[in-house]
């Protein structure tokens, strides 16, 4: 199966979910990122990680308030794959740079 | 009806147990048979420190009754149950737009009626996006913005609110030109 690369939002959001709470709303990531999630682009970039695979979204019937119920996102194995090595990538890519002395 | 407010529910003691009185079928407690319940759902939002209720509530409106208060001309509705349990028809605030006539704060600090806005909106794009684009970016982001405006309401930050409508109707109107713009270009490359 051809997986396509995380991009930084997508590192960023699988970092929130794999290290917080287990489940979480889409504003709670963009409070949670310290401005590095957009409150416009947030649920863009959730869809379509949700179309690689990376995520599981869960819409409880019902939620604590009138109108639309929150789906809540979940980080896939397939996610926390993608995660361990895009970061084992950044930490040879470190040294890699470190070596020739960029 | 006349200038002056009908419902003058300034009691500021209405506790959980009125709230909490279940919902009478239409036609009953004396509601009128020419009221006619409306398809738009609405909410009695009870909030009070720290705590907050949501009830669902029946919206009713009348073809012919009319408000008239200081040269504004308004169609009366209502809604069933009020939170002391009666049938309660509400005027129109002036500056008010005629959608919203019955969905003002009823009188009390505590006691509201609302509804979830940008309904009408999601039904129109349910109909003009794709399921996925809808559910995956619209109806997500629409949900969190209702939350907060619930939130915001029961903290009676009102302006406040009313911002996070205004920026909802912004930031839809972004999402769905994004989505529309992206089904077009795909059409155009796979026809081309």
């Amino acid at each position: 199966v051809k997986t396509r690369l995380p991009s930084d939002k997508e590192l960023v959001i699988l970092r929130l979910l794999r290290d917080g709470s287990p489940e979480r709303y889409g504003l709670e990531l963009v409070n949670a990122s310290d401005g590095a999630l957009g409150r416009a682009s947030i649920y863009v970039t959730l869809a379509r990680m949700e179309t690689k695979g990376f995520l599981r979204s869960r819409t409880p019937p019902k939620d604590d308030h009138p109108g639309l119920p929150r789906p809540r996102y979940k980080i896939t194995a397939l996610g926390e794959k993608v995660l361990r090595a895009a970061e084992a990538a950044q930490v040879v890519l470190g040294a890699g740079l470190a070596r020739v002395g960029a | 009806m006349s200038g002056t407010d009908m419902f003058n529910d300034d009691d500021d003691s209405v506790g959980e147990k009125g709230l909490n009185d279940a919902a009478a079928a239409p036609g009953e407690a004396g509601i009128p048979a020419d009221w006619k319940p409306s398809n738009a759902p609405a909410y009695i939002i009870w909030c009070k420190e720290h705590m907050a209720a949501f009830r669902s509530v029946t919206y009713y409106t009348h073809s012919k009754a009319r408000v008239v208060s200081n040269g504004h001309d308004a169609p009366a509705s209502a809604t069933y149950p009020r939170p002391t349990g009666s049938f309660a028809i509400f005027t129109a605030p002036m500056r008010t737009a005629l959608t919203r006539v019955s969905l003002g704060r009823v009188g009390t600090r505590h006691i509201r009626i609302a509804r979830p806005p940008a309904g009408r909106l999601v039904g129109v794009l349910k109909w003009v996006l794709t399921p996925r684009a809808f559910e995956g970016m619209i109806a997500a982001y629409v949900a969190q913005e209702q939350s907060e405006y619930f939130k915001a309401l029961c903290r009676h930050e009102i302006w406040y609110s009313r911002f996070i409508v205004v920026r909802m109707y912004g930031l839809i109107g972004y999402n769905a030109l994004c989505a529309l713009t992206t089904s077009v270009t795909r059409l155009i490359r796979r026809s081309g």
